[in-house]
């Protein structure tokens, strides 16, 4: 979740306008491989053994203490200055098992889909040793016509918001499932039934929670349902596509959300493009307040919805805001830096490498699902 | 929208009248190391907070422009000179949050509005309130005044005026007036203002980690025995 800017500024449209910083990009930093063309990279990237290097992407990393091993750079990606605490936060390891782990990391094929995920623990969270409060899921539709992504990130006021994050990584892709499984078409989802199916199981599995963590004060009475929420609230963005075989074709795309974890779509040639939308926006003054599960609009017909048909080699990217906000309206390095990582998919512990970028004063948790066509054939 | 990520400006305006010589002087030299010592523990906090010092007497200097404290190999010291004169102080902070608010915005940085710690321990010479309304007086509405006016935290020593430095706290509800108790060393007093400055930074910095906006001042339980805080003011 971001801060509250107390300088009001007038946001313009994003596409409208041009990078905030015309000409050479700032330095903060000693130079490191944001000043290098991305095409550059690739071509220098060595093909690692047995081929296995599905996009031959850079591998995204910079140098930390100039070490080299065997030819090839090592240490943890970063993008311009990495700032101080991605170098020196020592994160505490997570000893309870009931929580989630530092990282985790999925990657795989869905017919025709090739798909990266990772959600990785901030900087904070790790500095205090408190819990990573994103989560993602995926569920395939039984006949496997449409693959179905979400990301949920957990309010940080919330102590148990991983566990909202959580829930609806797990059962919000198979609540989708089962409509389409149903026979409702992908584009007539009950987006309003779903979310409100969403946050009647927060409030159940939230209201246990709580009595589990302090079951003398609940001993009569079970929590409220406001009491719940206060705990635990999670931000849900879904995307649902087709799985194919658009090749050479378009996809249909569907999106549904509930606040600030953006969605995009990357096109090799044009770069970056909005499918939900970018926090801030359409305020002019920014603002902290999220709109979370489980509180559901009065109105929750008027929640956000849109359908998008994009060209089958975009790459479909569904995230926190943890990846959201650096890459902001995506005119600047972290935009041009992901998209050349991002083109095609990276091999999967370095996607989620690339996931935990450094870069100053960015320290969210961090969750990326990212979508391409599956890579036996050369996208684009 | 900004890709540089939030930052935190700071800034410390300290008298540097001849009656701040010996230990009070000593005192505000102990600041900076203190702040660069703070931020050094906590790099995430570190990676959003920028700090600046400016002194002022019968004029006002930039001493350490606005920096990132982290690999400062040398931290300037203050002298002193002349008299006290708010309005030079007033009219460089203008200058200076001006400047510097600009440079990071075009540097793609999403600045939170900056904060002012002002410590004087005397009464200034007359004719400063013009100065300070032009560095605080913003009108939403209209546009009209500075946009990136500071919240402005009044922190008074020695002989500095209760009533005067109470008309410096701005703005009302986000600032507060920090000042010595009458019987207090001044010396240790400004070592109080010290912690005060600090435990702001680092708090102000946690609250931007945490997705909070705002900055944050210590409360009464939370002051140094040598200073009180006045922040019970009727809108």
């Amino acid at each position: 979740m971001n801060i509250d800017a107390d300088i009001d500024v007038p946001l313009k449209d994003p596409w409208a306008s041009p990078p905030a910083t015309p000409g050479p990009r700032p330095r903060h930093a000693a130079a490191d491989r944001a000043d290098r063309d991305p095409a550059e990279s690739v071509a220098c990237w060595p093909a690692p053994a047995g081929g296995t290097d599905l996009g031959g992407t850079d591998l995204g990393g910079t140098e930390l203490g100039g070490t080299r091993l065997g030819g090839t750079e090592t240490g943890p990606a970063t993008i311009g200055d990495p700032g101080r605490a991605h170098a020196e936060v020592r994160p505490r390891l997570r000893l309870d098992p009931a929580q989630p782990p530092d990282t985790v990391a999925d990657h795989g094929t869905a017919v025709s889909l090739e798909v990266r995920a990772a959600s990785v623990r901030g900087l904070s969270h790790r500095d205090s040793g408190t819990p990573r409060q994103d989560a993602y899921g995926f569920a395939l539709s039984a006949d496997e016509q449409h693959l179905i992504v979400v990301v949920a990130d957990g309010v940080s006021a919330g102590v148990l918001s991983h566990e909202a994050a959580s829930f609806v990584g797990r059962r919000g892709p198979r609540e989708v499932a089962r409509h389409l499984d149903a026979g409702t078409p992908a584009d007539q989802l009950p987006w309003p039934e779903i979310f409100t199916a969403l946050a009647a199981t927060i409030l159940a599995e939230g209201a246990r929670s709580l009595k589990r963590s302090d079951p003398v004060r609940y001993a009569e009475i079970p929590p409220a349902e406001t009491e719940v929420a206060a705990a635990m609230a999670t931000t849900a963005t879904f995307l649902v596509c087709s799985t194919g075989p658009a090749r050479g074709g378009d996809r249909d795309v569907h999106l549904a959300w509930m606040g600030d974890s953006p969605a995009w779509a990357i096109d090799p040639q044009t770069g970056w493009h909005i499918l939900s939308e970018v926090k801030g926006a359409a305020a002019e003054v920014a603002t902290s307040r999220v709109e979370a599960l489980p509180r559901i609009p009065r109105d929750p017909l008027g929640l956000p919805v849109a359908s998008h048909r994009v060209p089958d080699d975009w790459t479909l990217l569904v995230m926190t805001d943890g990846t959201g906000d650096p890459i902001g309206s995506a005119v600047g390095e972290v935009a041009e830096r992901l998209a050349a990582w991002w083109r095609r998919p990276p091999p999967p512990l370095r996607f989620a490498d690339q996931v935990g970028f450094g870069r100053r004063s960015y320290d969210d948790d961090r969750t990326v699902v990212a979508i391409w066509p599956s890579a036996d054939r050369e996208p684009g | 929208m900004p890709e540089q990520g939030i930052l935190l400006p700071f800034y410390l305006v300290v008298d540097v009248s001849y009656s701040m010589l010996g230990d009070s002087l000593d005192a505000a030299n102990k600041i900076l190391p203190g702040v660069a010592d703070a931020l050094a523990k906590a790099p995430i906090l570190a990676d959003k907070v920028r700090f600046g010092l400016i002194d002022f007497s019968d004029d006002a200097q930039v001493v350490l422009p606005l920096s990132d404290m982290t690999g400062q190999d040398y931290l300037p010291k203050l002298t002193v000179r002349g008299g006290t004169d708010y309005g030079a102080a007033f009219r460089m902070l203008r200058a200076q949050l001006e400047q510097d608010v600009s440079q990071l915005r075009a540097d793609g940085f999403k600045v939170h509005r900056p904060a002012v710690f002002f410590l004087s321990d005397g009464e200034p010479q007359t004719g400063w309130e013009a100065d300070f309304t032009a560095l605080t007086a913003y009108d939403k509405q209209t546009g009209q005044g500075f946009k990136w006016y500071p919240v402005f935290v009044p922190c008074g020593v020695a002989d500095a005026g209760r009533e005067t430095m109470r008309q410096l706290v701005h703005p009302y509800g986000k600032s507060k007036l920090y000042m010595m108790h009458s019987d207090a060393d001044a010396a240790d007093a400004i070592k109080a203002m010290a912690e005060v400055l600090i435990s702001s930074v680092l708090a102000s910095g946690q609250s931007a980690v945490d997705g909070n906006s705002g900055f944050v001042l210590p409360d009464k339980s939370q002051l140094p025995p040598t200073i009180d805080v006045d922040d019970d003011w009727l809108d």
